[in-house]
């Protein structure tokens, strides 16, 4: 009897470990939607977003324009596919590639750093994107994160 | 208004095909094929925030088909004045399914053919594209996923009606006529490379893109108009002498309901697809006093699995059924279907690059050509290999 008690204690150590060893990852952004502050809104939920990357919805509430702006291999683009547009990057890709090549659609600019990214969102009107987390925007005034609503 | 965002992109690929006891798609495919390449380049720009343009030239080669004349595959603006509003005007690619606007893109499917029961391959000019106009839009419906609508309207062009791939059917529906008439004997008849003209196009499409993650479901119908005409050689045998007579022939079709039913399923790398689709048309020949309506169909189901980053399996199975109404009785009844089970397999060696394998298992003779197969096997092979890359 005793001894089937401290398999148990072992057991729920061996998972408290665990446990400690993955909540800092959970409680950490692996990527921040950002806007310019030109947009009004400062929540979204994950469809909108979706809709807005795939070339869907093209126009803010207030009709003005939307830019859609991407990062280019990164962990953050791939947690972004995952969570936000719910494809692999490669999907991705291939969806706008059709889009492409049928002509009805260009798509969003990408870059390679999240520097390059910033640089553009803070300074294009309308503007949405991501970058790796959780960002600094220190000094970025014309930006705004966007709270995620799943 | 401010012109931005020029862009050029363009594919090319090359392909080698073989089969067994049957030729397929023009090519002499018994001995082995190489006649089966595509090259494009497209355009597309767009002028300040609604108004957007591009135009696309491709090139190919299908066995007689294409030989590398350079053709107009689309071109048109487009103005979108709402998202769930937008106009386009010039050649446009036709909304018929899924994968019909997609379909000459090798770099966007697993396989290097599509389904032939719904995308086939002989029939694809009318379906392809339209001269005309369209509207679209994008509706988000709260909660229940959202929907994307078009109707368009038009003409369109079948650019190589002599190549081979239009003998069947003529030869199909003048066979429709002909067995009713008093000969003395069956007549031979032999269609003289035909010449059709696309009149009129219109339709619509809907895609519902479902609550369900990964779920869309969709329905394309169409309806057109096209004339076909051929110089028909036909040998009446009689007891003394067989007659033979050229006859010009006109006929008039008018597909009626061309409805494509489509659903598809995407989890992680997981796609499953199921297209479905009917044709019911009418022909009528000015010198005979009765028309002739026929309906013709397939479907196909395709399983598609993204094993890792630079290796796809897919595997369909594709059923395409012919009208036997009207026809000869000699005929024999596999020219009626044509039951493909396909496996292959898509190598992304880069992210531009793709080389593709695949081998299929045929049952039947439907939408073979007559001209490369004198005889006909109903039981047959072909493999494929096509290497294509984009930029």
């Amino acid at each position: 009897m005793e001894e089937r008690s401290m398999i148990w204690q072992r057991y729920v150590i061996v998972l408290c470990l665990c446990l400690l060893a993955v909540l800092p990852a959970m409680g950490q952004d692996e990527f921040v939607v950002i806007v310019n502050t030109s947009v009004s809104n400062s929540t979204m939920n994950q469809n909108t977003i979706q809709t807005i990357f795939l070339g869907k919805k093209t126009e803010w509430d207030d009709g003005s324009p939307i830019v859609p702006v991407t990062l280019e291999d990164s962990d953050a683009q791939r947690a972004f596919m995952r969570k936000i547009i719910k494809k692999t990057p490669r999907s991705f890709s291939t969806y706008w590639i059709s889009r492409l090549y049928t002509g009805k659609a260009i798509p969003p600019r990408s870059f390679q750093t999240d520097k390059d990214l910033l640089d553009f969102v803070e300074s294009n009107d309308g503007s949405i994107g991501f970058v790796t987390g959780p960002a600094s925007l220190e000094g970025r005034d014309h930006i705004k994160k966007i709270n995620v609503v799943y | 208004m401010e012109l931005s965002q020029v862009q050029v992109h363009g594919f090319i690929s090359q392909g080698y095909m073989k089969t067994t006891d049957n030729n397929f798609l023009t090519m002499m495919t018994k001995d082995g094929s190489f006649e089966f390449n595509e090259a494009a380049v497209n355009f597309s720009f767009k002028l300040g925030a609604k108004l957007k343009g591009g135009v696309q030239l491709f090139s190919k080669d299908l066995g007689r088909e294409g030989n590398h004349n350079i053709i107009l595959d689309w071109g048109y603006g487009d103005y979108r004045w709402k998202d769930w509003l937008g106009f386009r005007l010039g050649r446009i690619k036709t909304p018929r399914g899924f994968y019909n606007e997609t379909r000459d893109i090798d770099a966007l499917r697993s396989t290097v053919l599509l389904p032939q029961s719904v995308y086939d391959e002989g029939m694809k000019d009318p379906a392809f594209a339209y001269q005309g106009a369209g509207i679209y839009g994008f509706l988000p419906l709260n909660g229940g996923g959202d929907l994307e609508y078009e109707f368009f309207g038009g003409t369109f062009n079948v650019y190589d009606s002599r190549s081979g791939f239009w003998d069947n059917n003529f030869k199909f529906l003048i066979d429709g006529f002909t067995r009713e008439m008093p000969f003395p004997a069956p007549p031979v008849i032999t269609v003289r490379e035909p010449f059709i003209r696309g009149n009129y196009i219109y339709g619509s499409a809907l895609k519902w893109n479902t609550p369900l993650e990964g779920l869309r479901v969709g329905g394309s119908i169409l309806y057109a108009g096209l004339d076909m005409q051929s110089d028909v050689e036909v040998l009446i045998p009689t007891e003394l002498i067989t007659i033979i007579q050229l006859v010009p022939i006109n006929l008039e079709v008018e597909v009626q309901d061309h409805i494509v039913y489509s659903a598809e399923y995407k989890y992680e790398n997981l796609t499953l697809a199921w297209e479905k689709h009917t044709n019911k048309y009418i022909v009528r020949e000015p010198s005979f006093q009765t028309n002739r309506d026929y309906e013709t169909g397939g479907w196909y189901a395709q399983l598609t699995y993204q094993l890792t980053d630079w290796l796809t399996v897919s595997s369909y199975y594709s059923d395409s059924r012919d009208e036997k109404k009207y026809q000869p009785p000699e005929k024999p009844d596999h020219d009626y279907w044509l039951i493909d089970e396909c496996l292959a397999l898509a190598f992304n060696l880069t992210p531009n690059w793709l080389v593709k394998l695949e081998g299929h298992y045929m049952d039947g003779t439907y939408t073979l050509g007559i001209r490369e197969n004198p005889e006909m096997v109903q039981y047959w092979s072909m493999f494929a290999v096509k290497t294509s890359f984009h930029f």
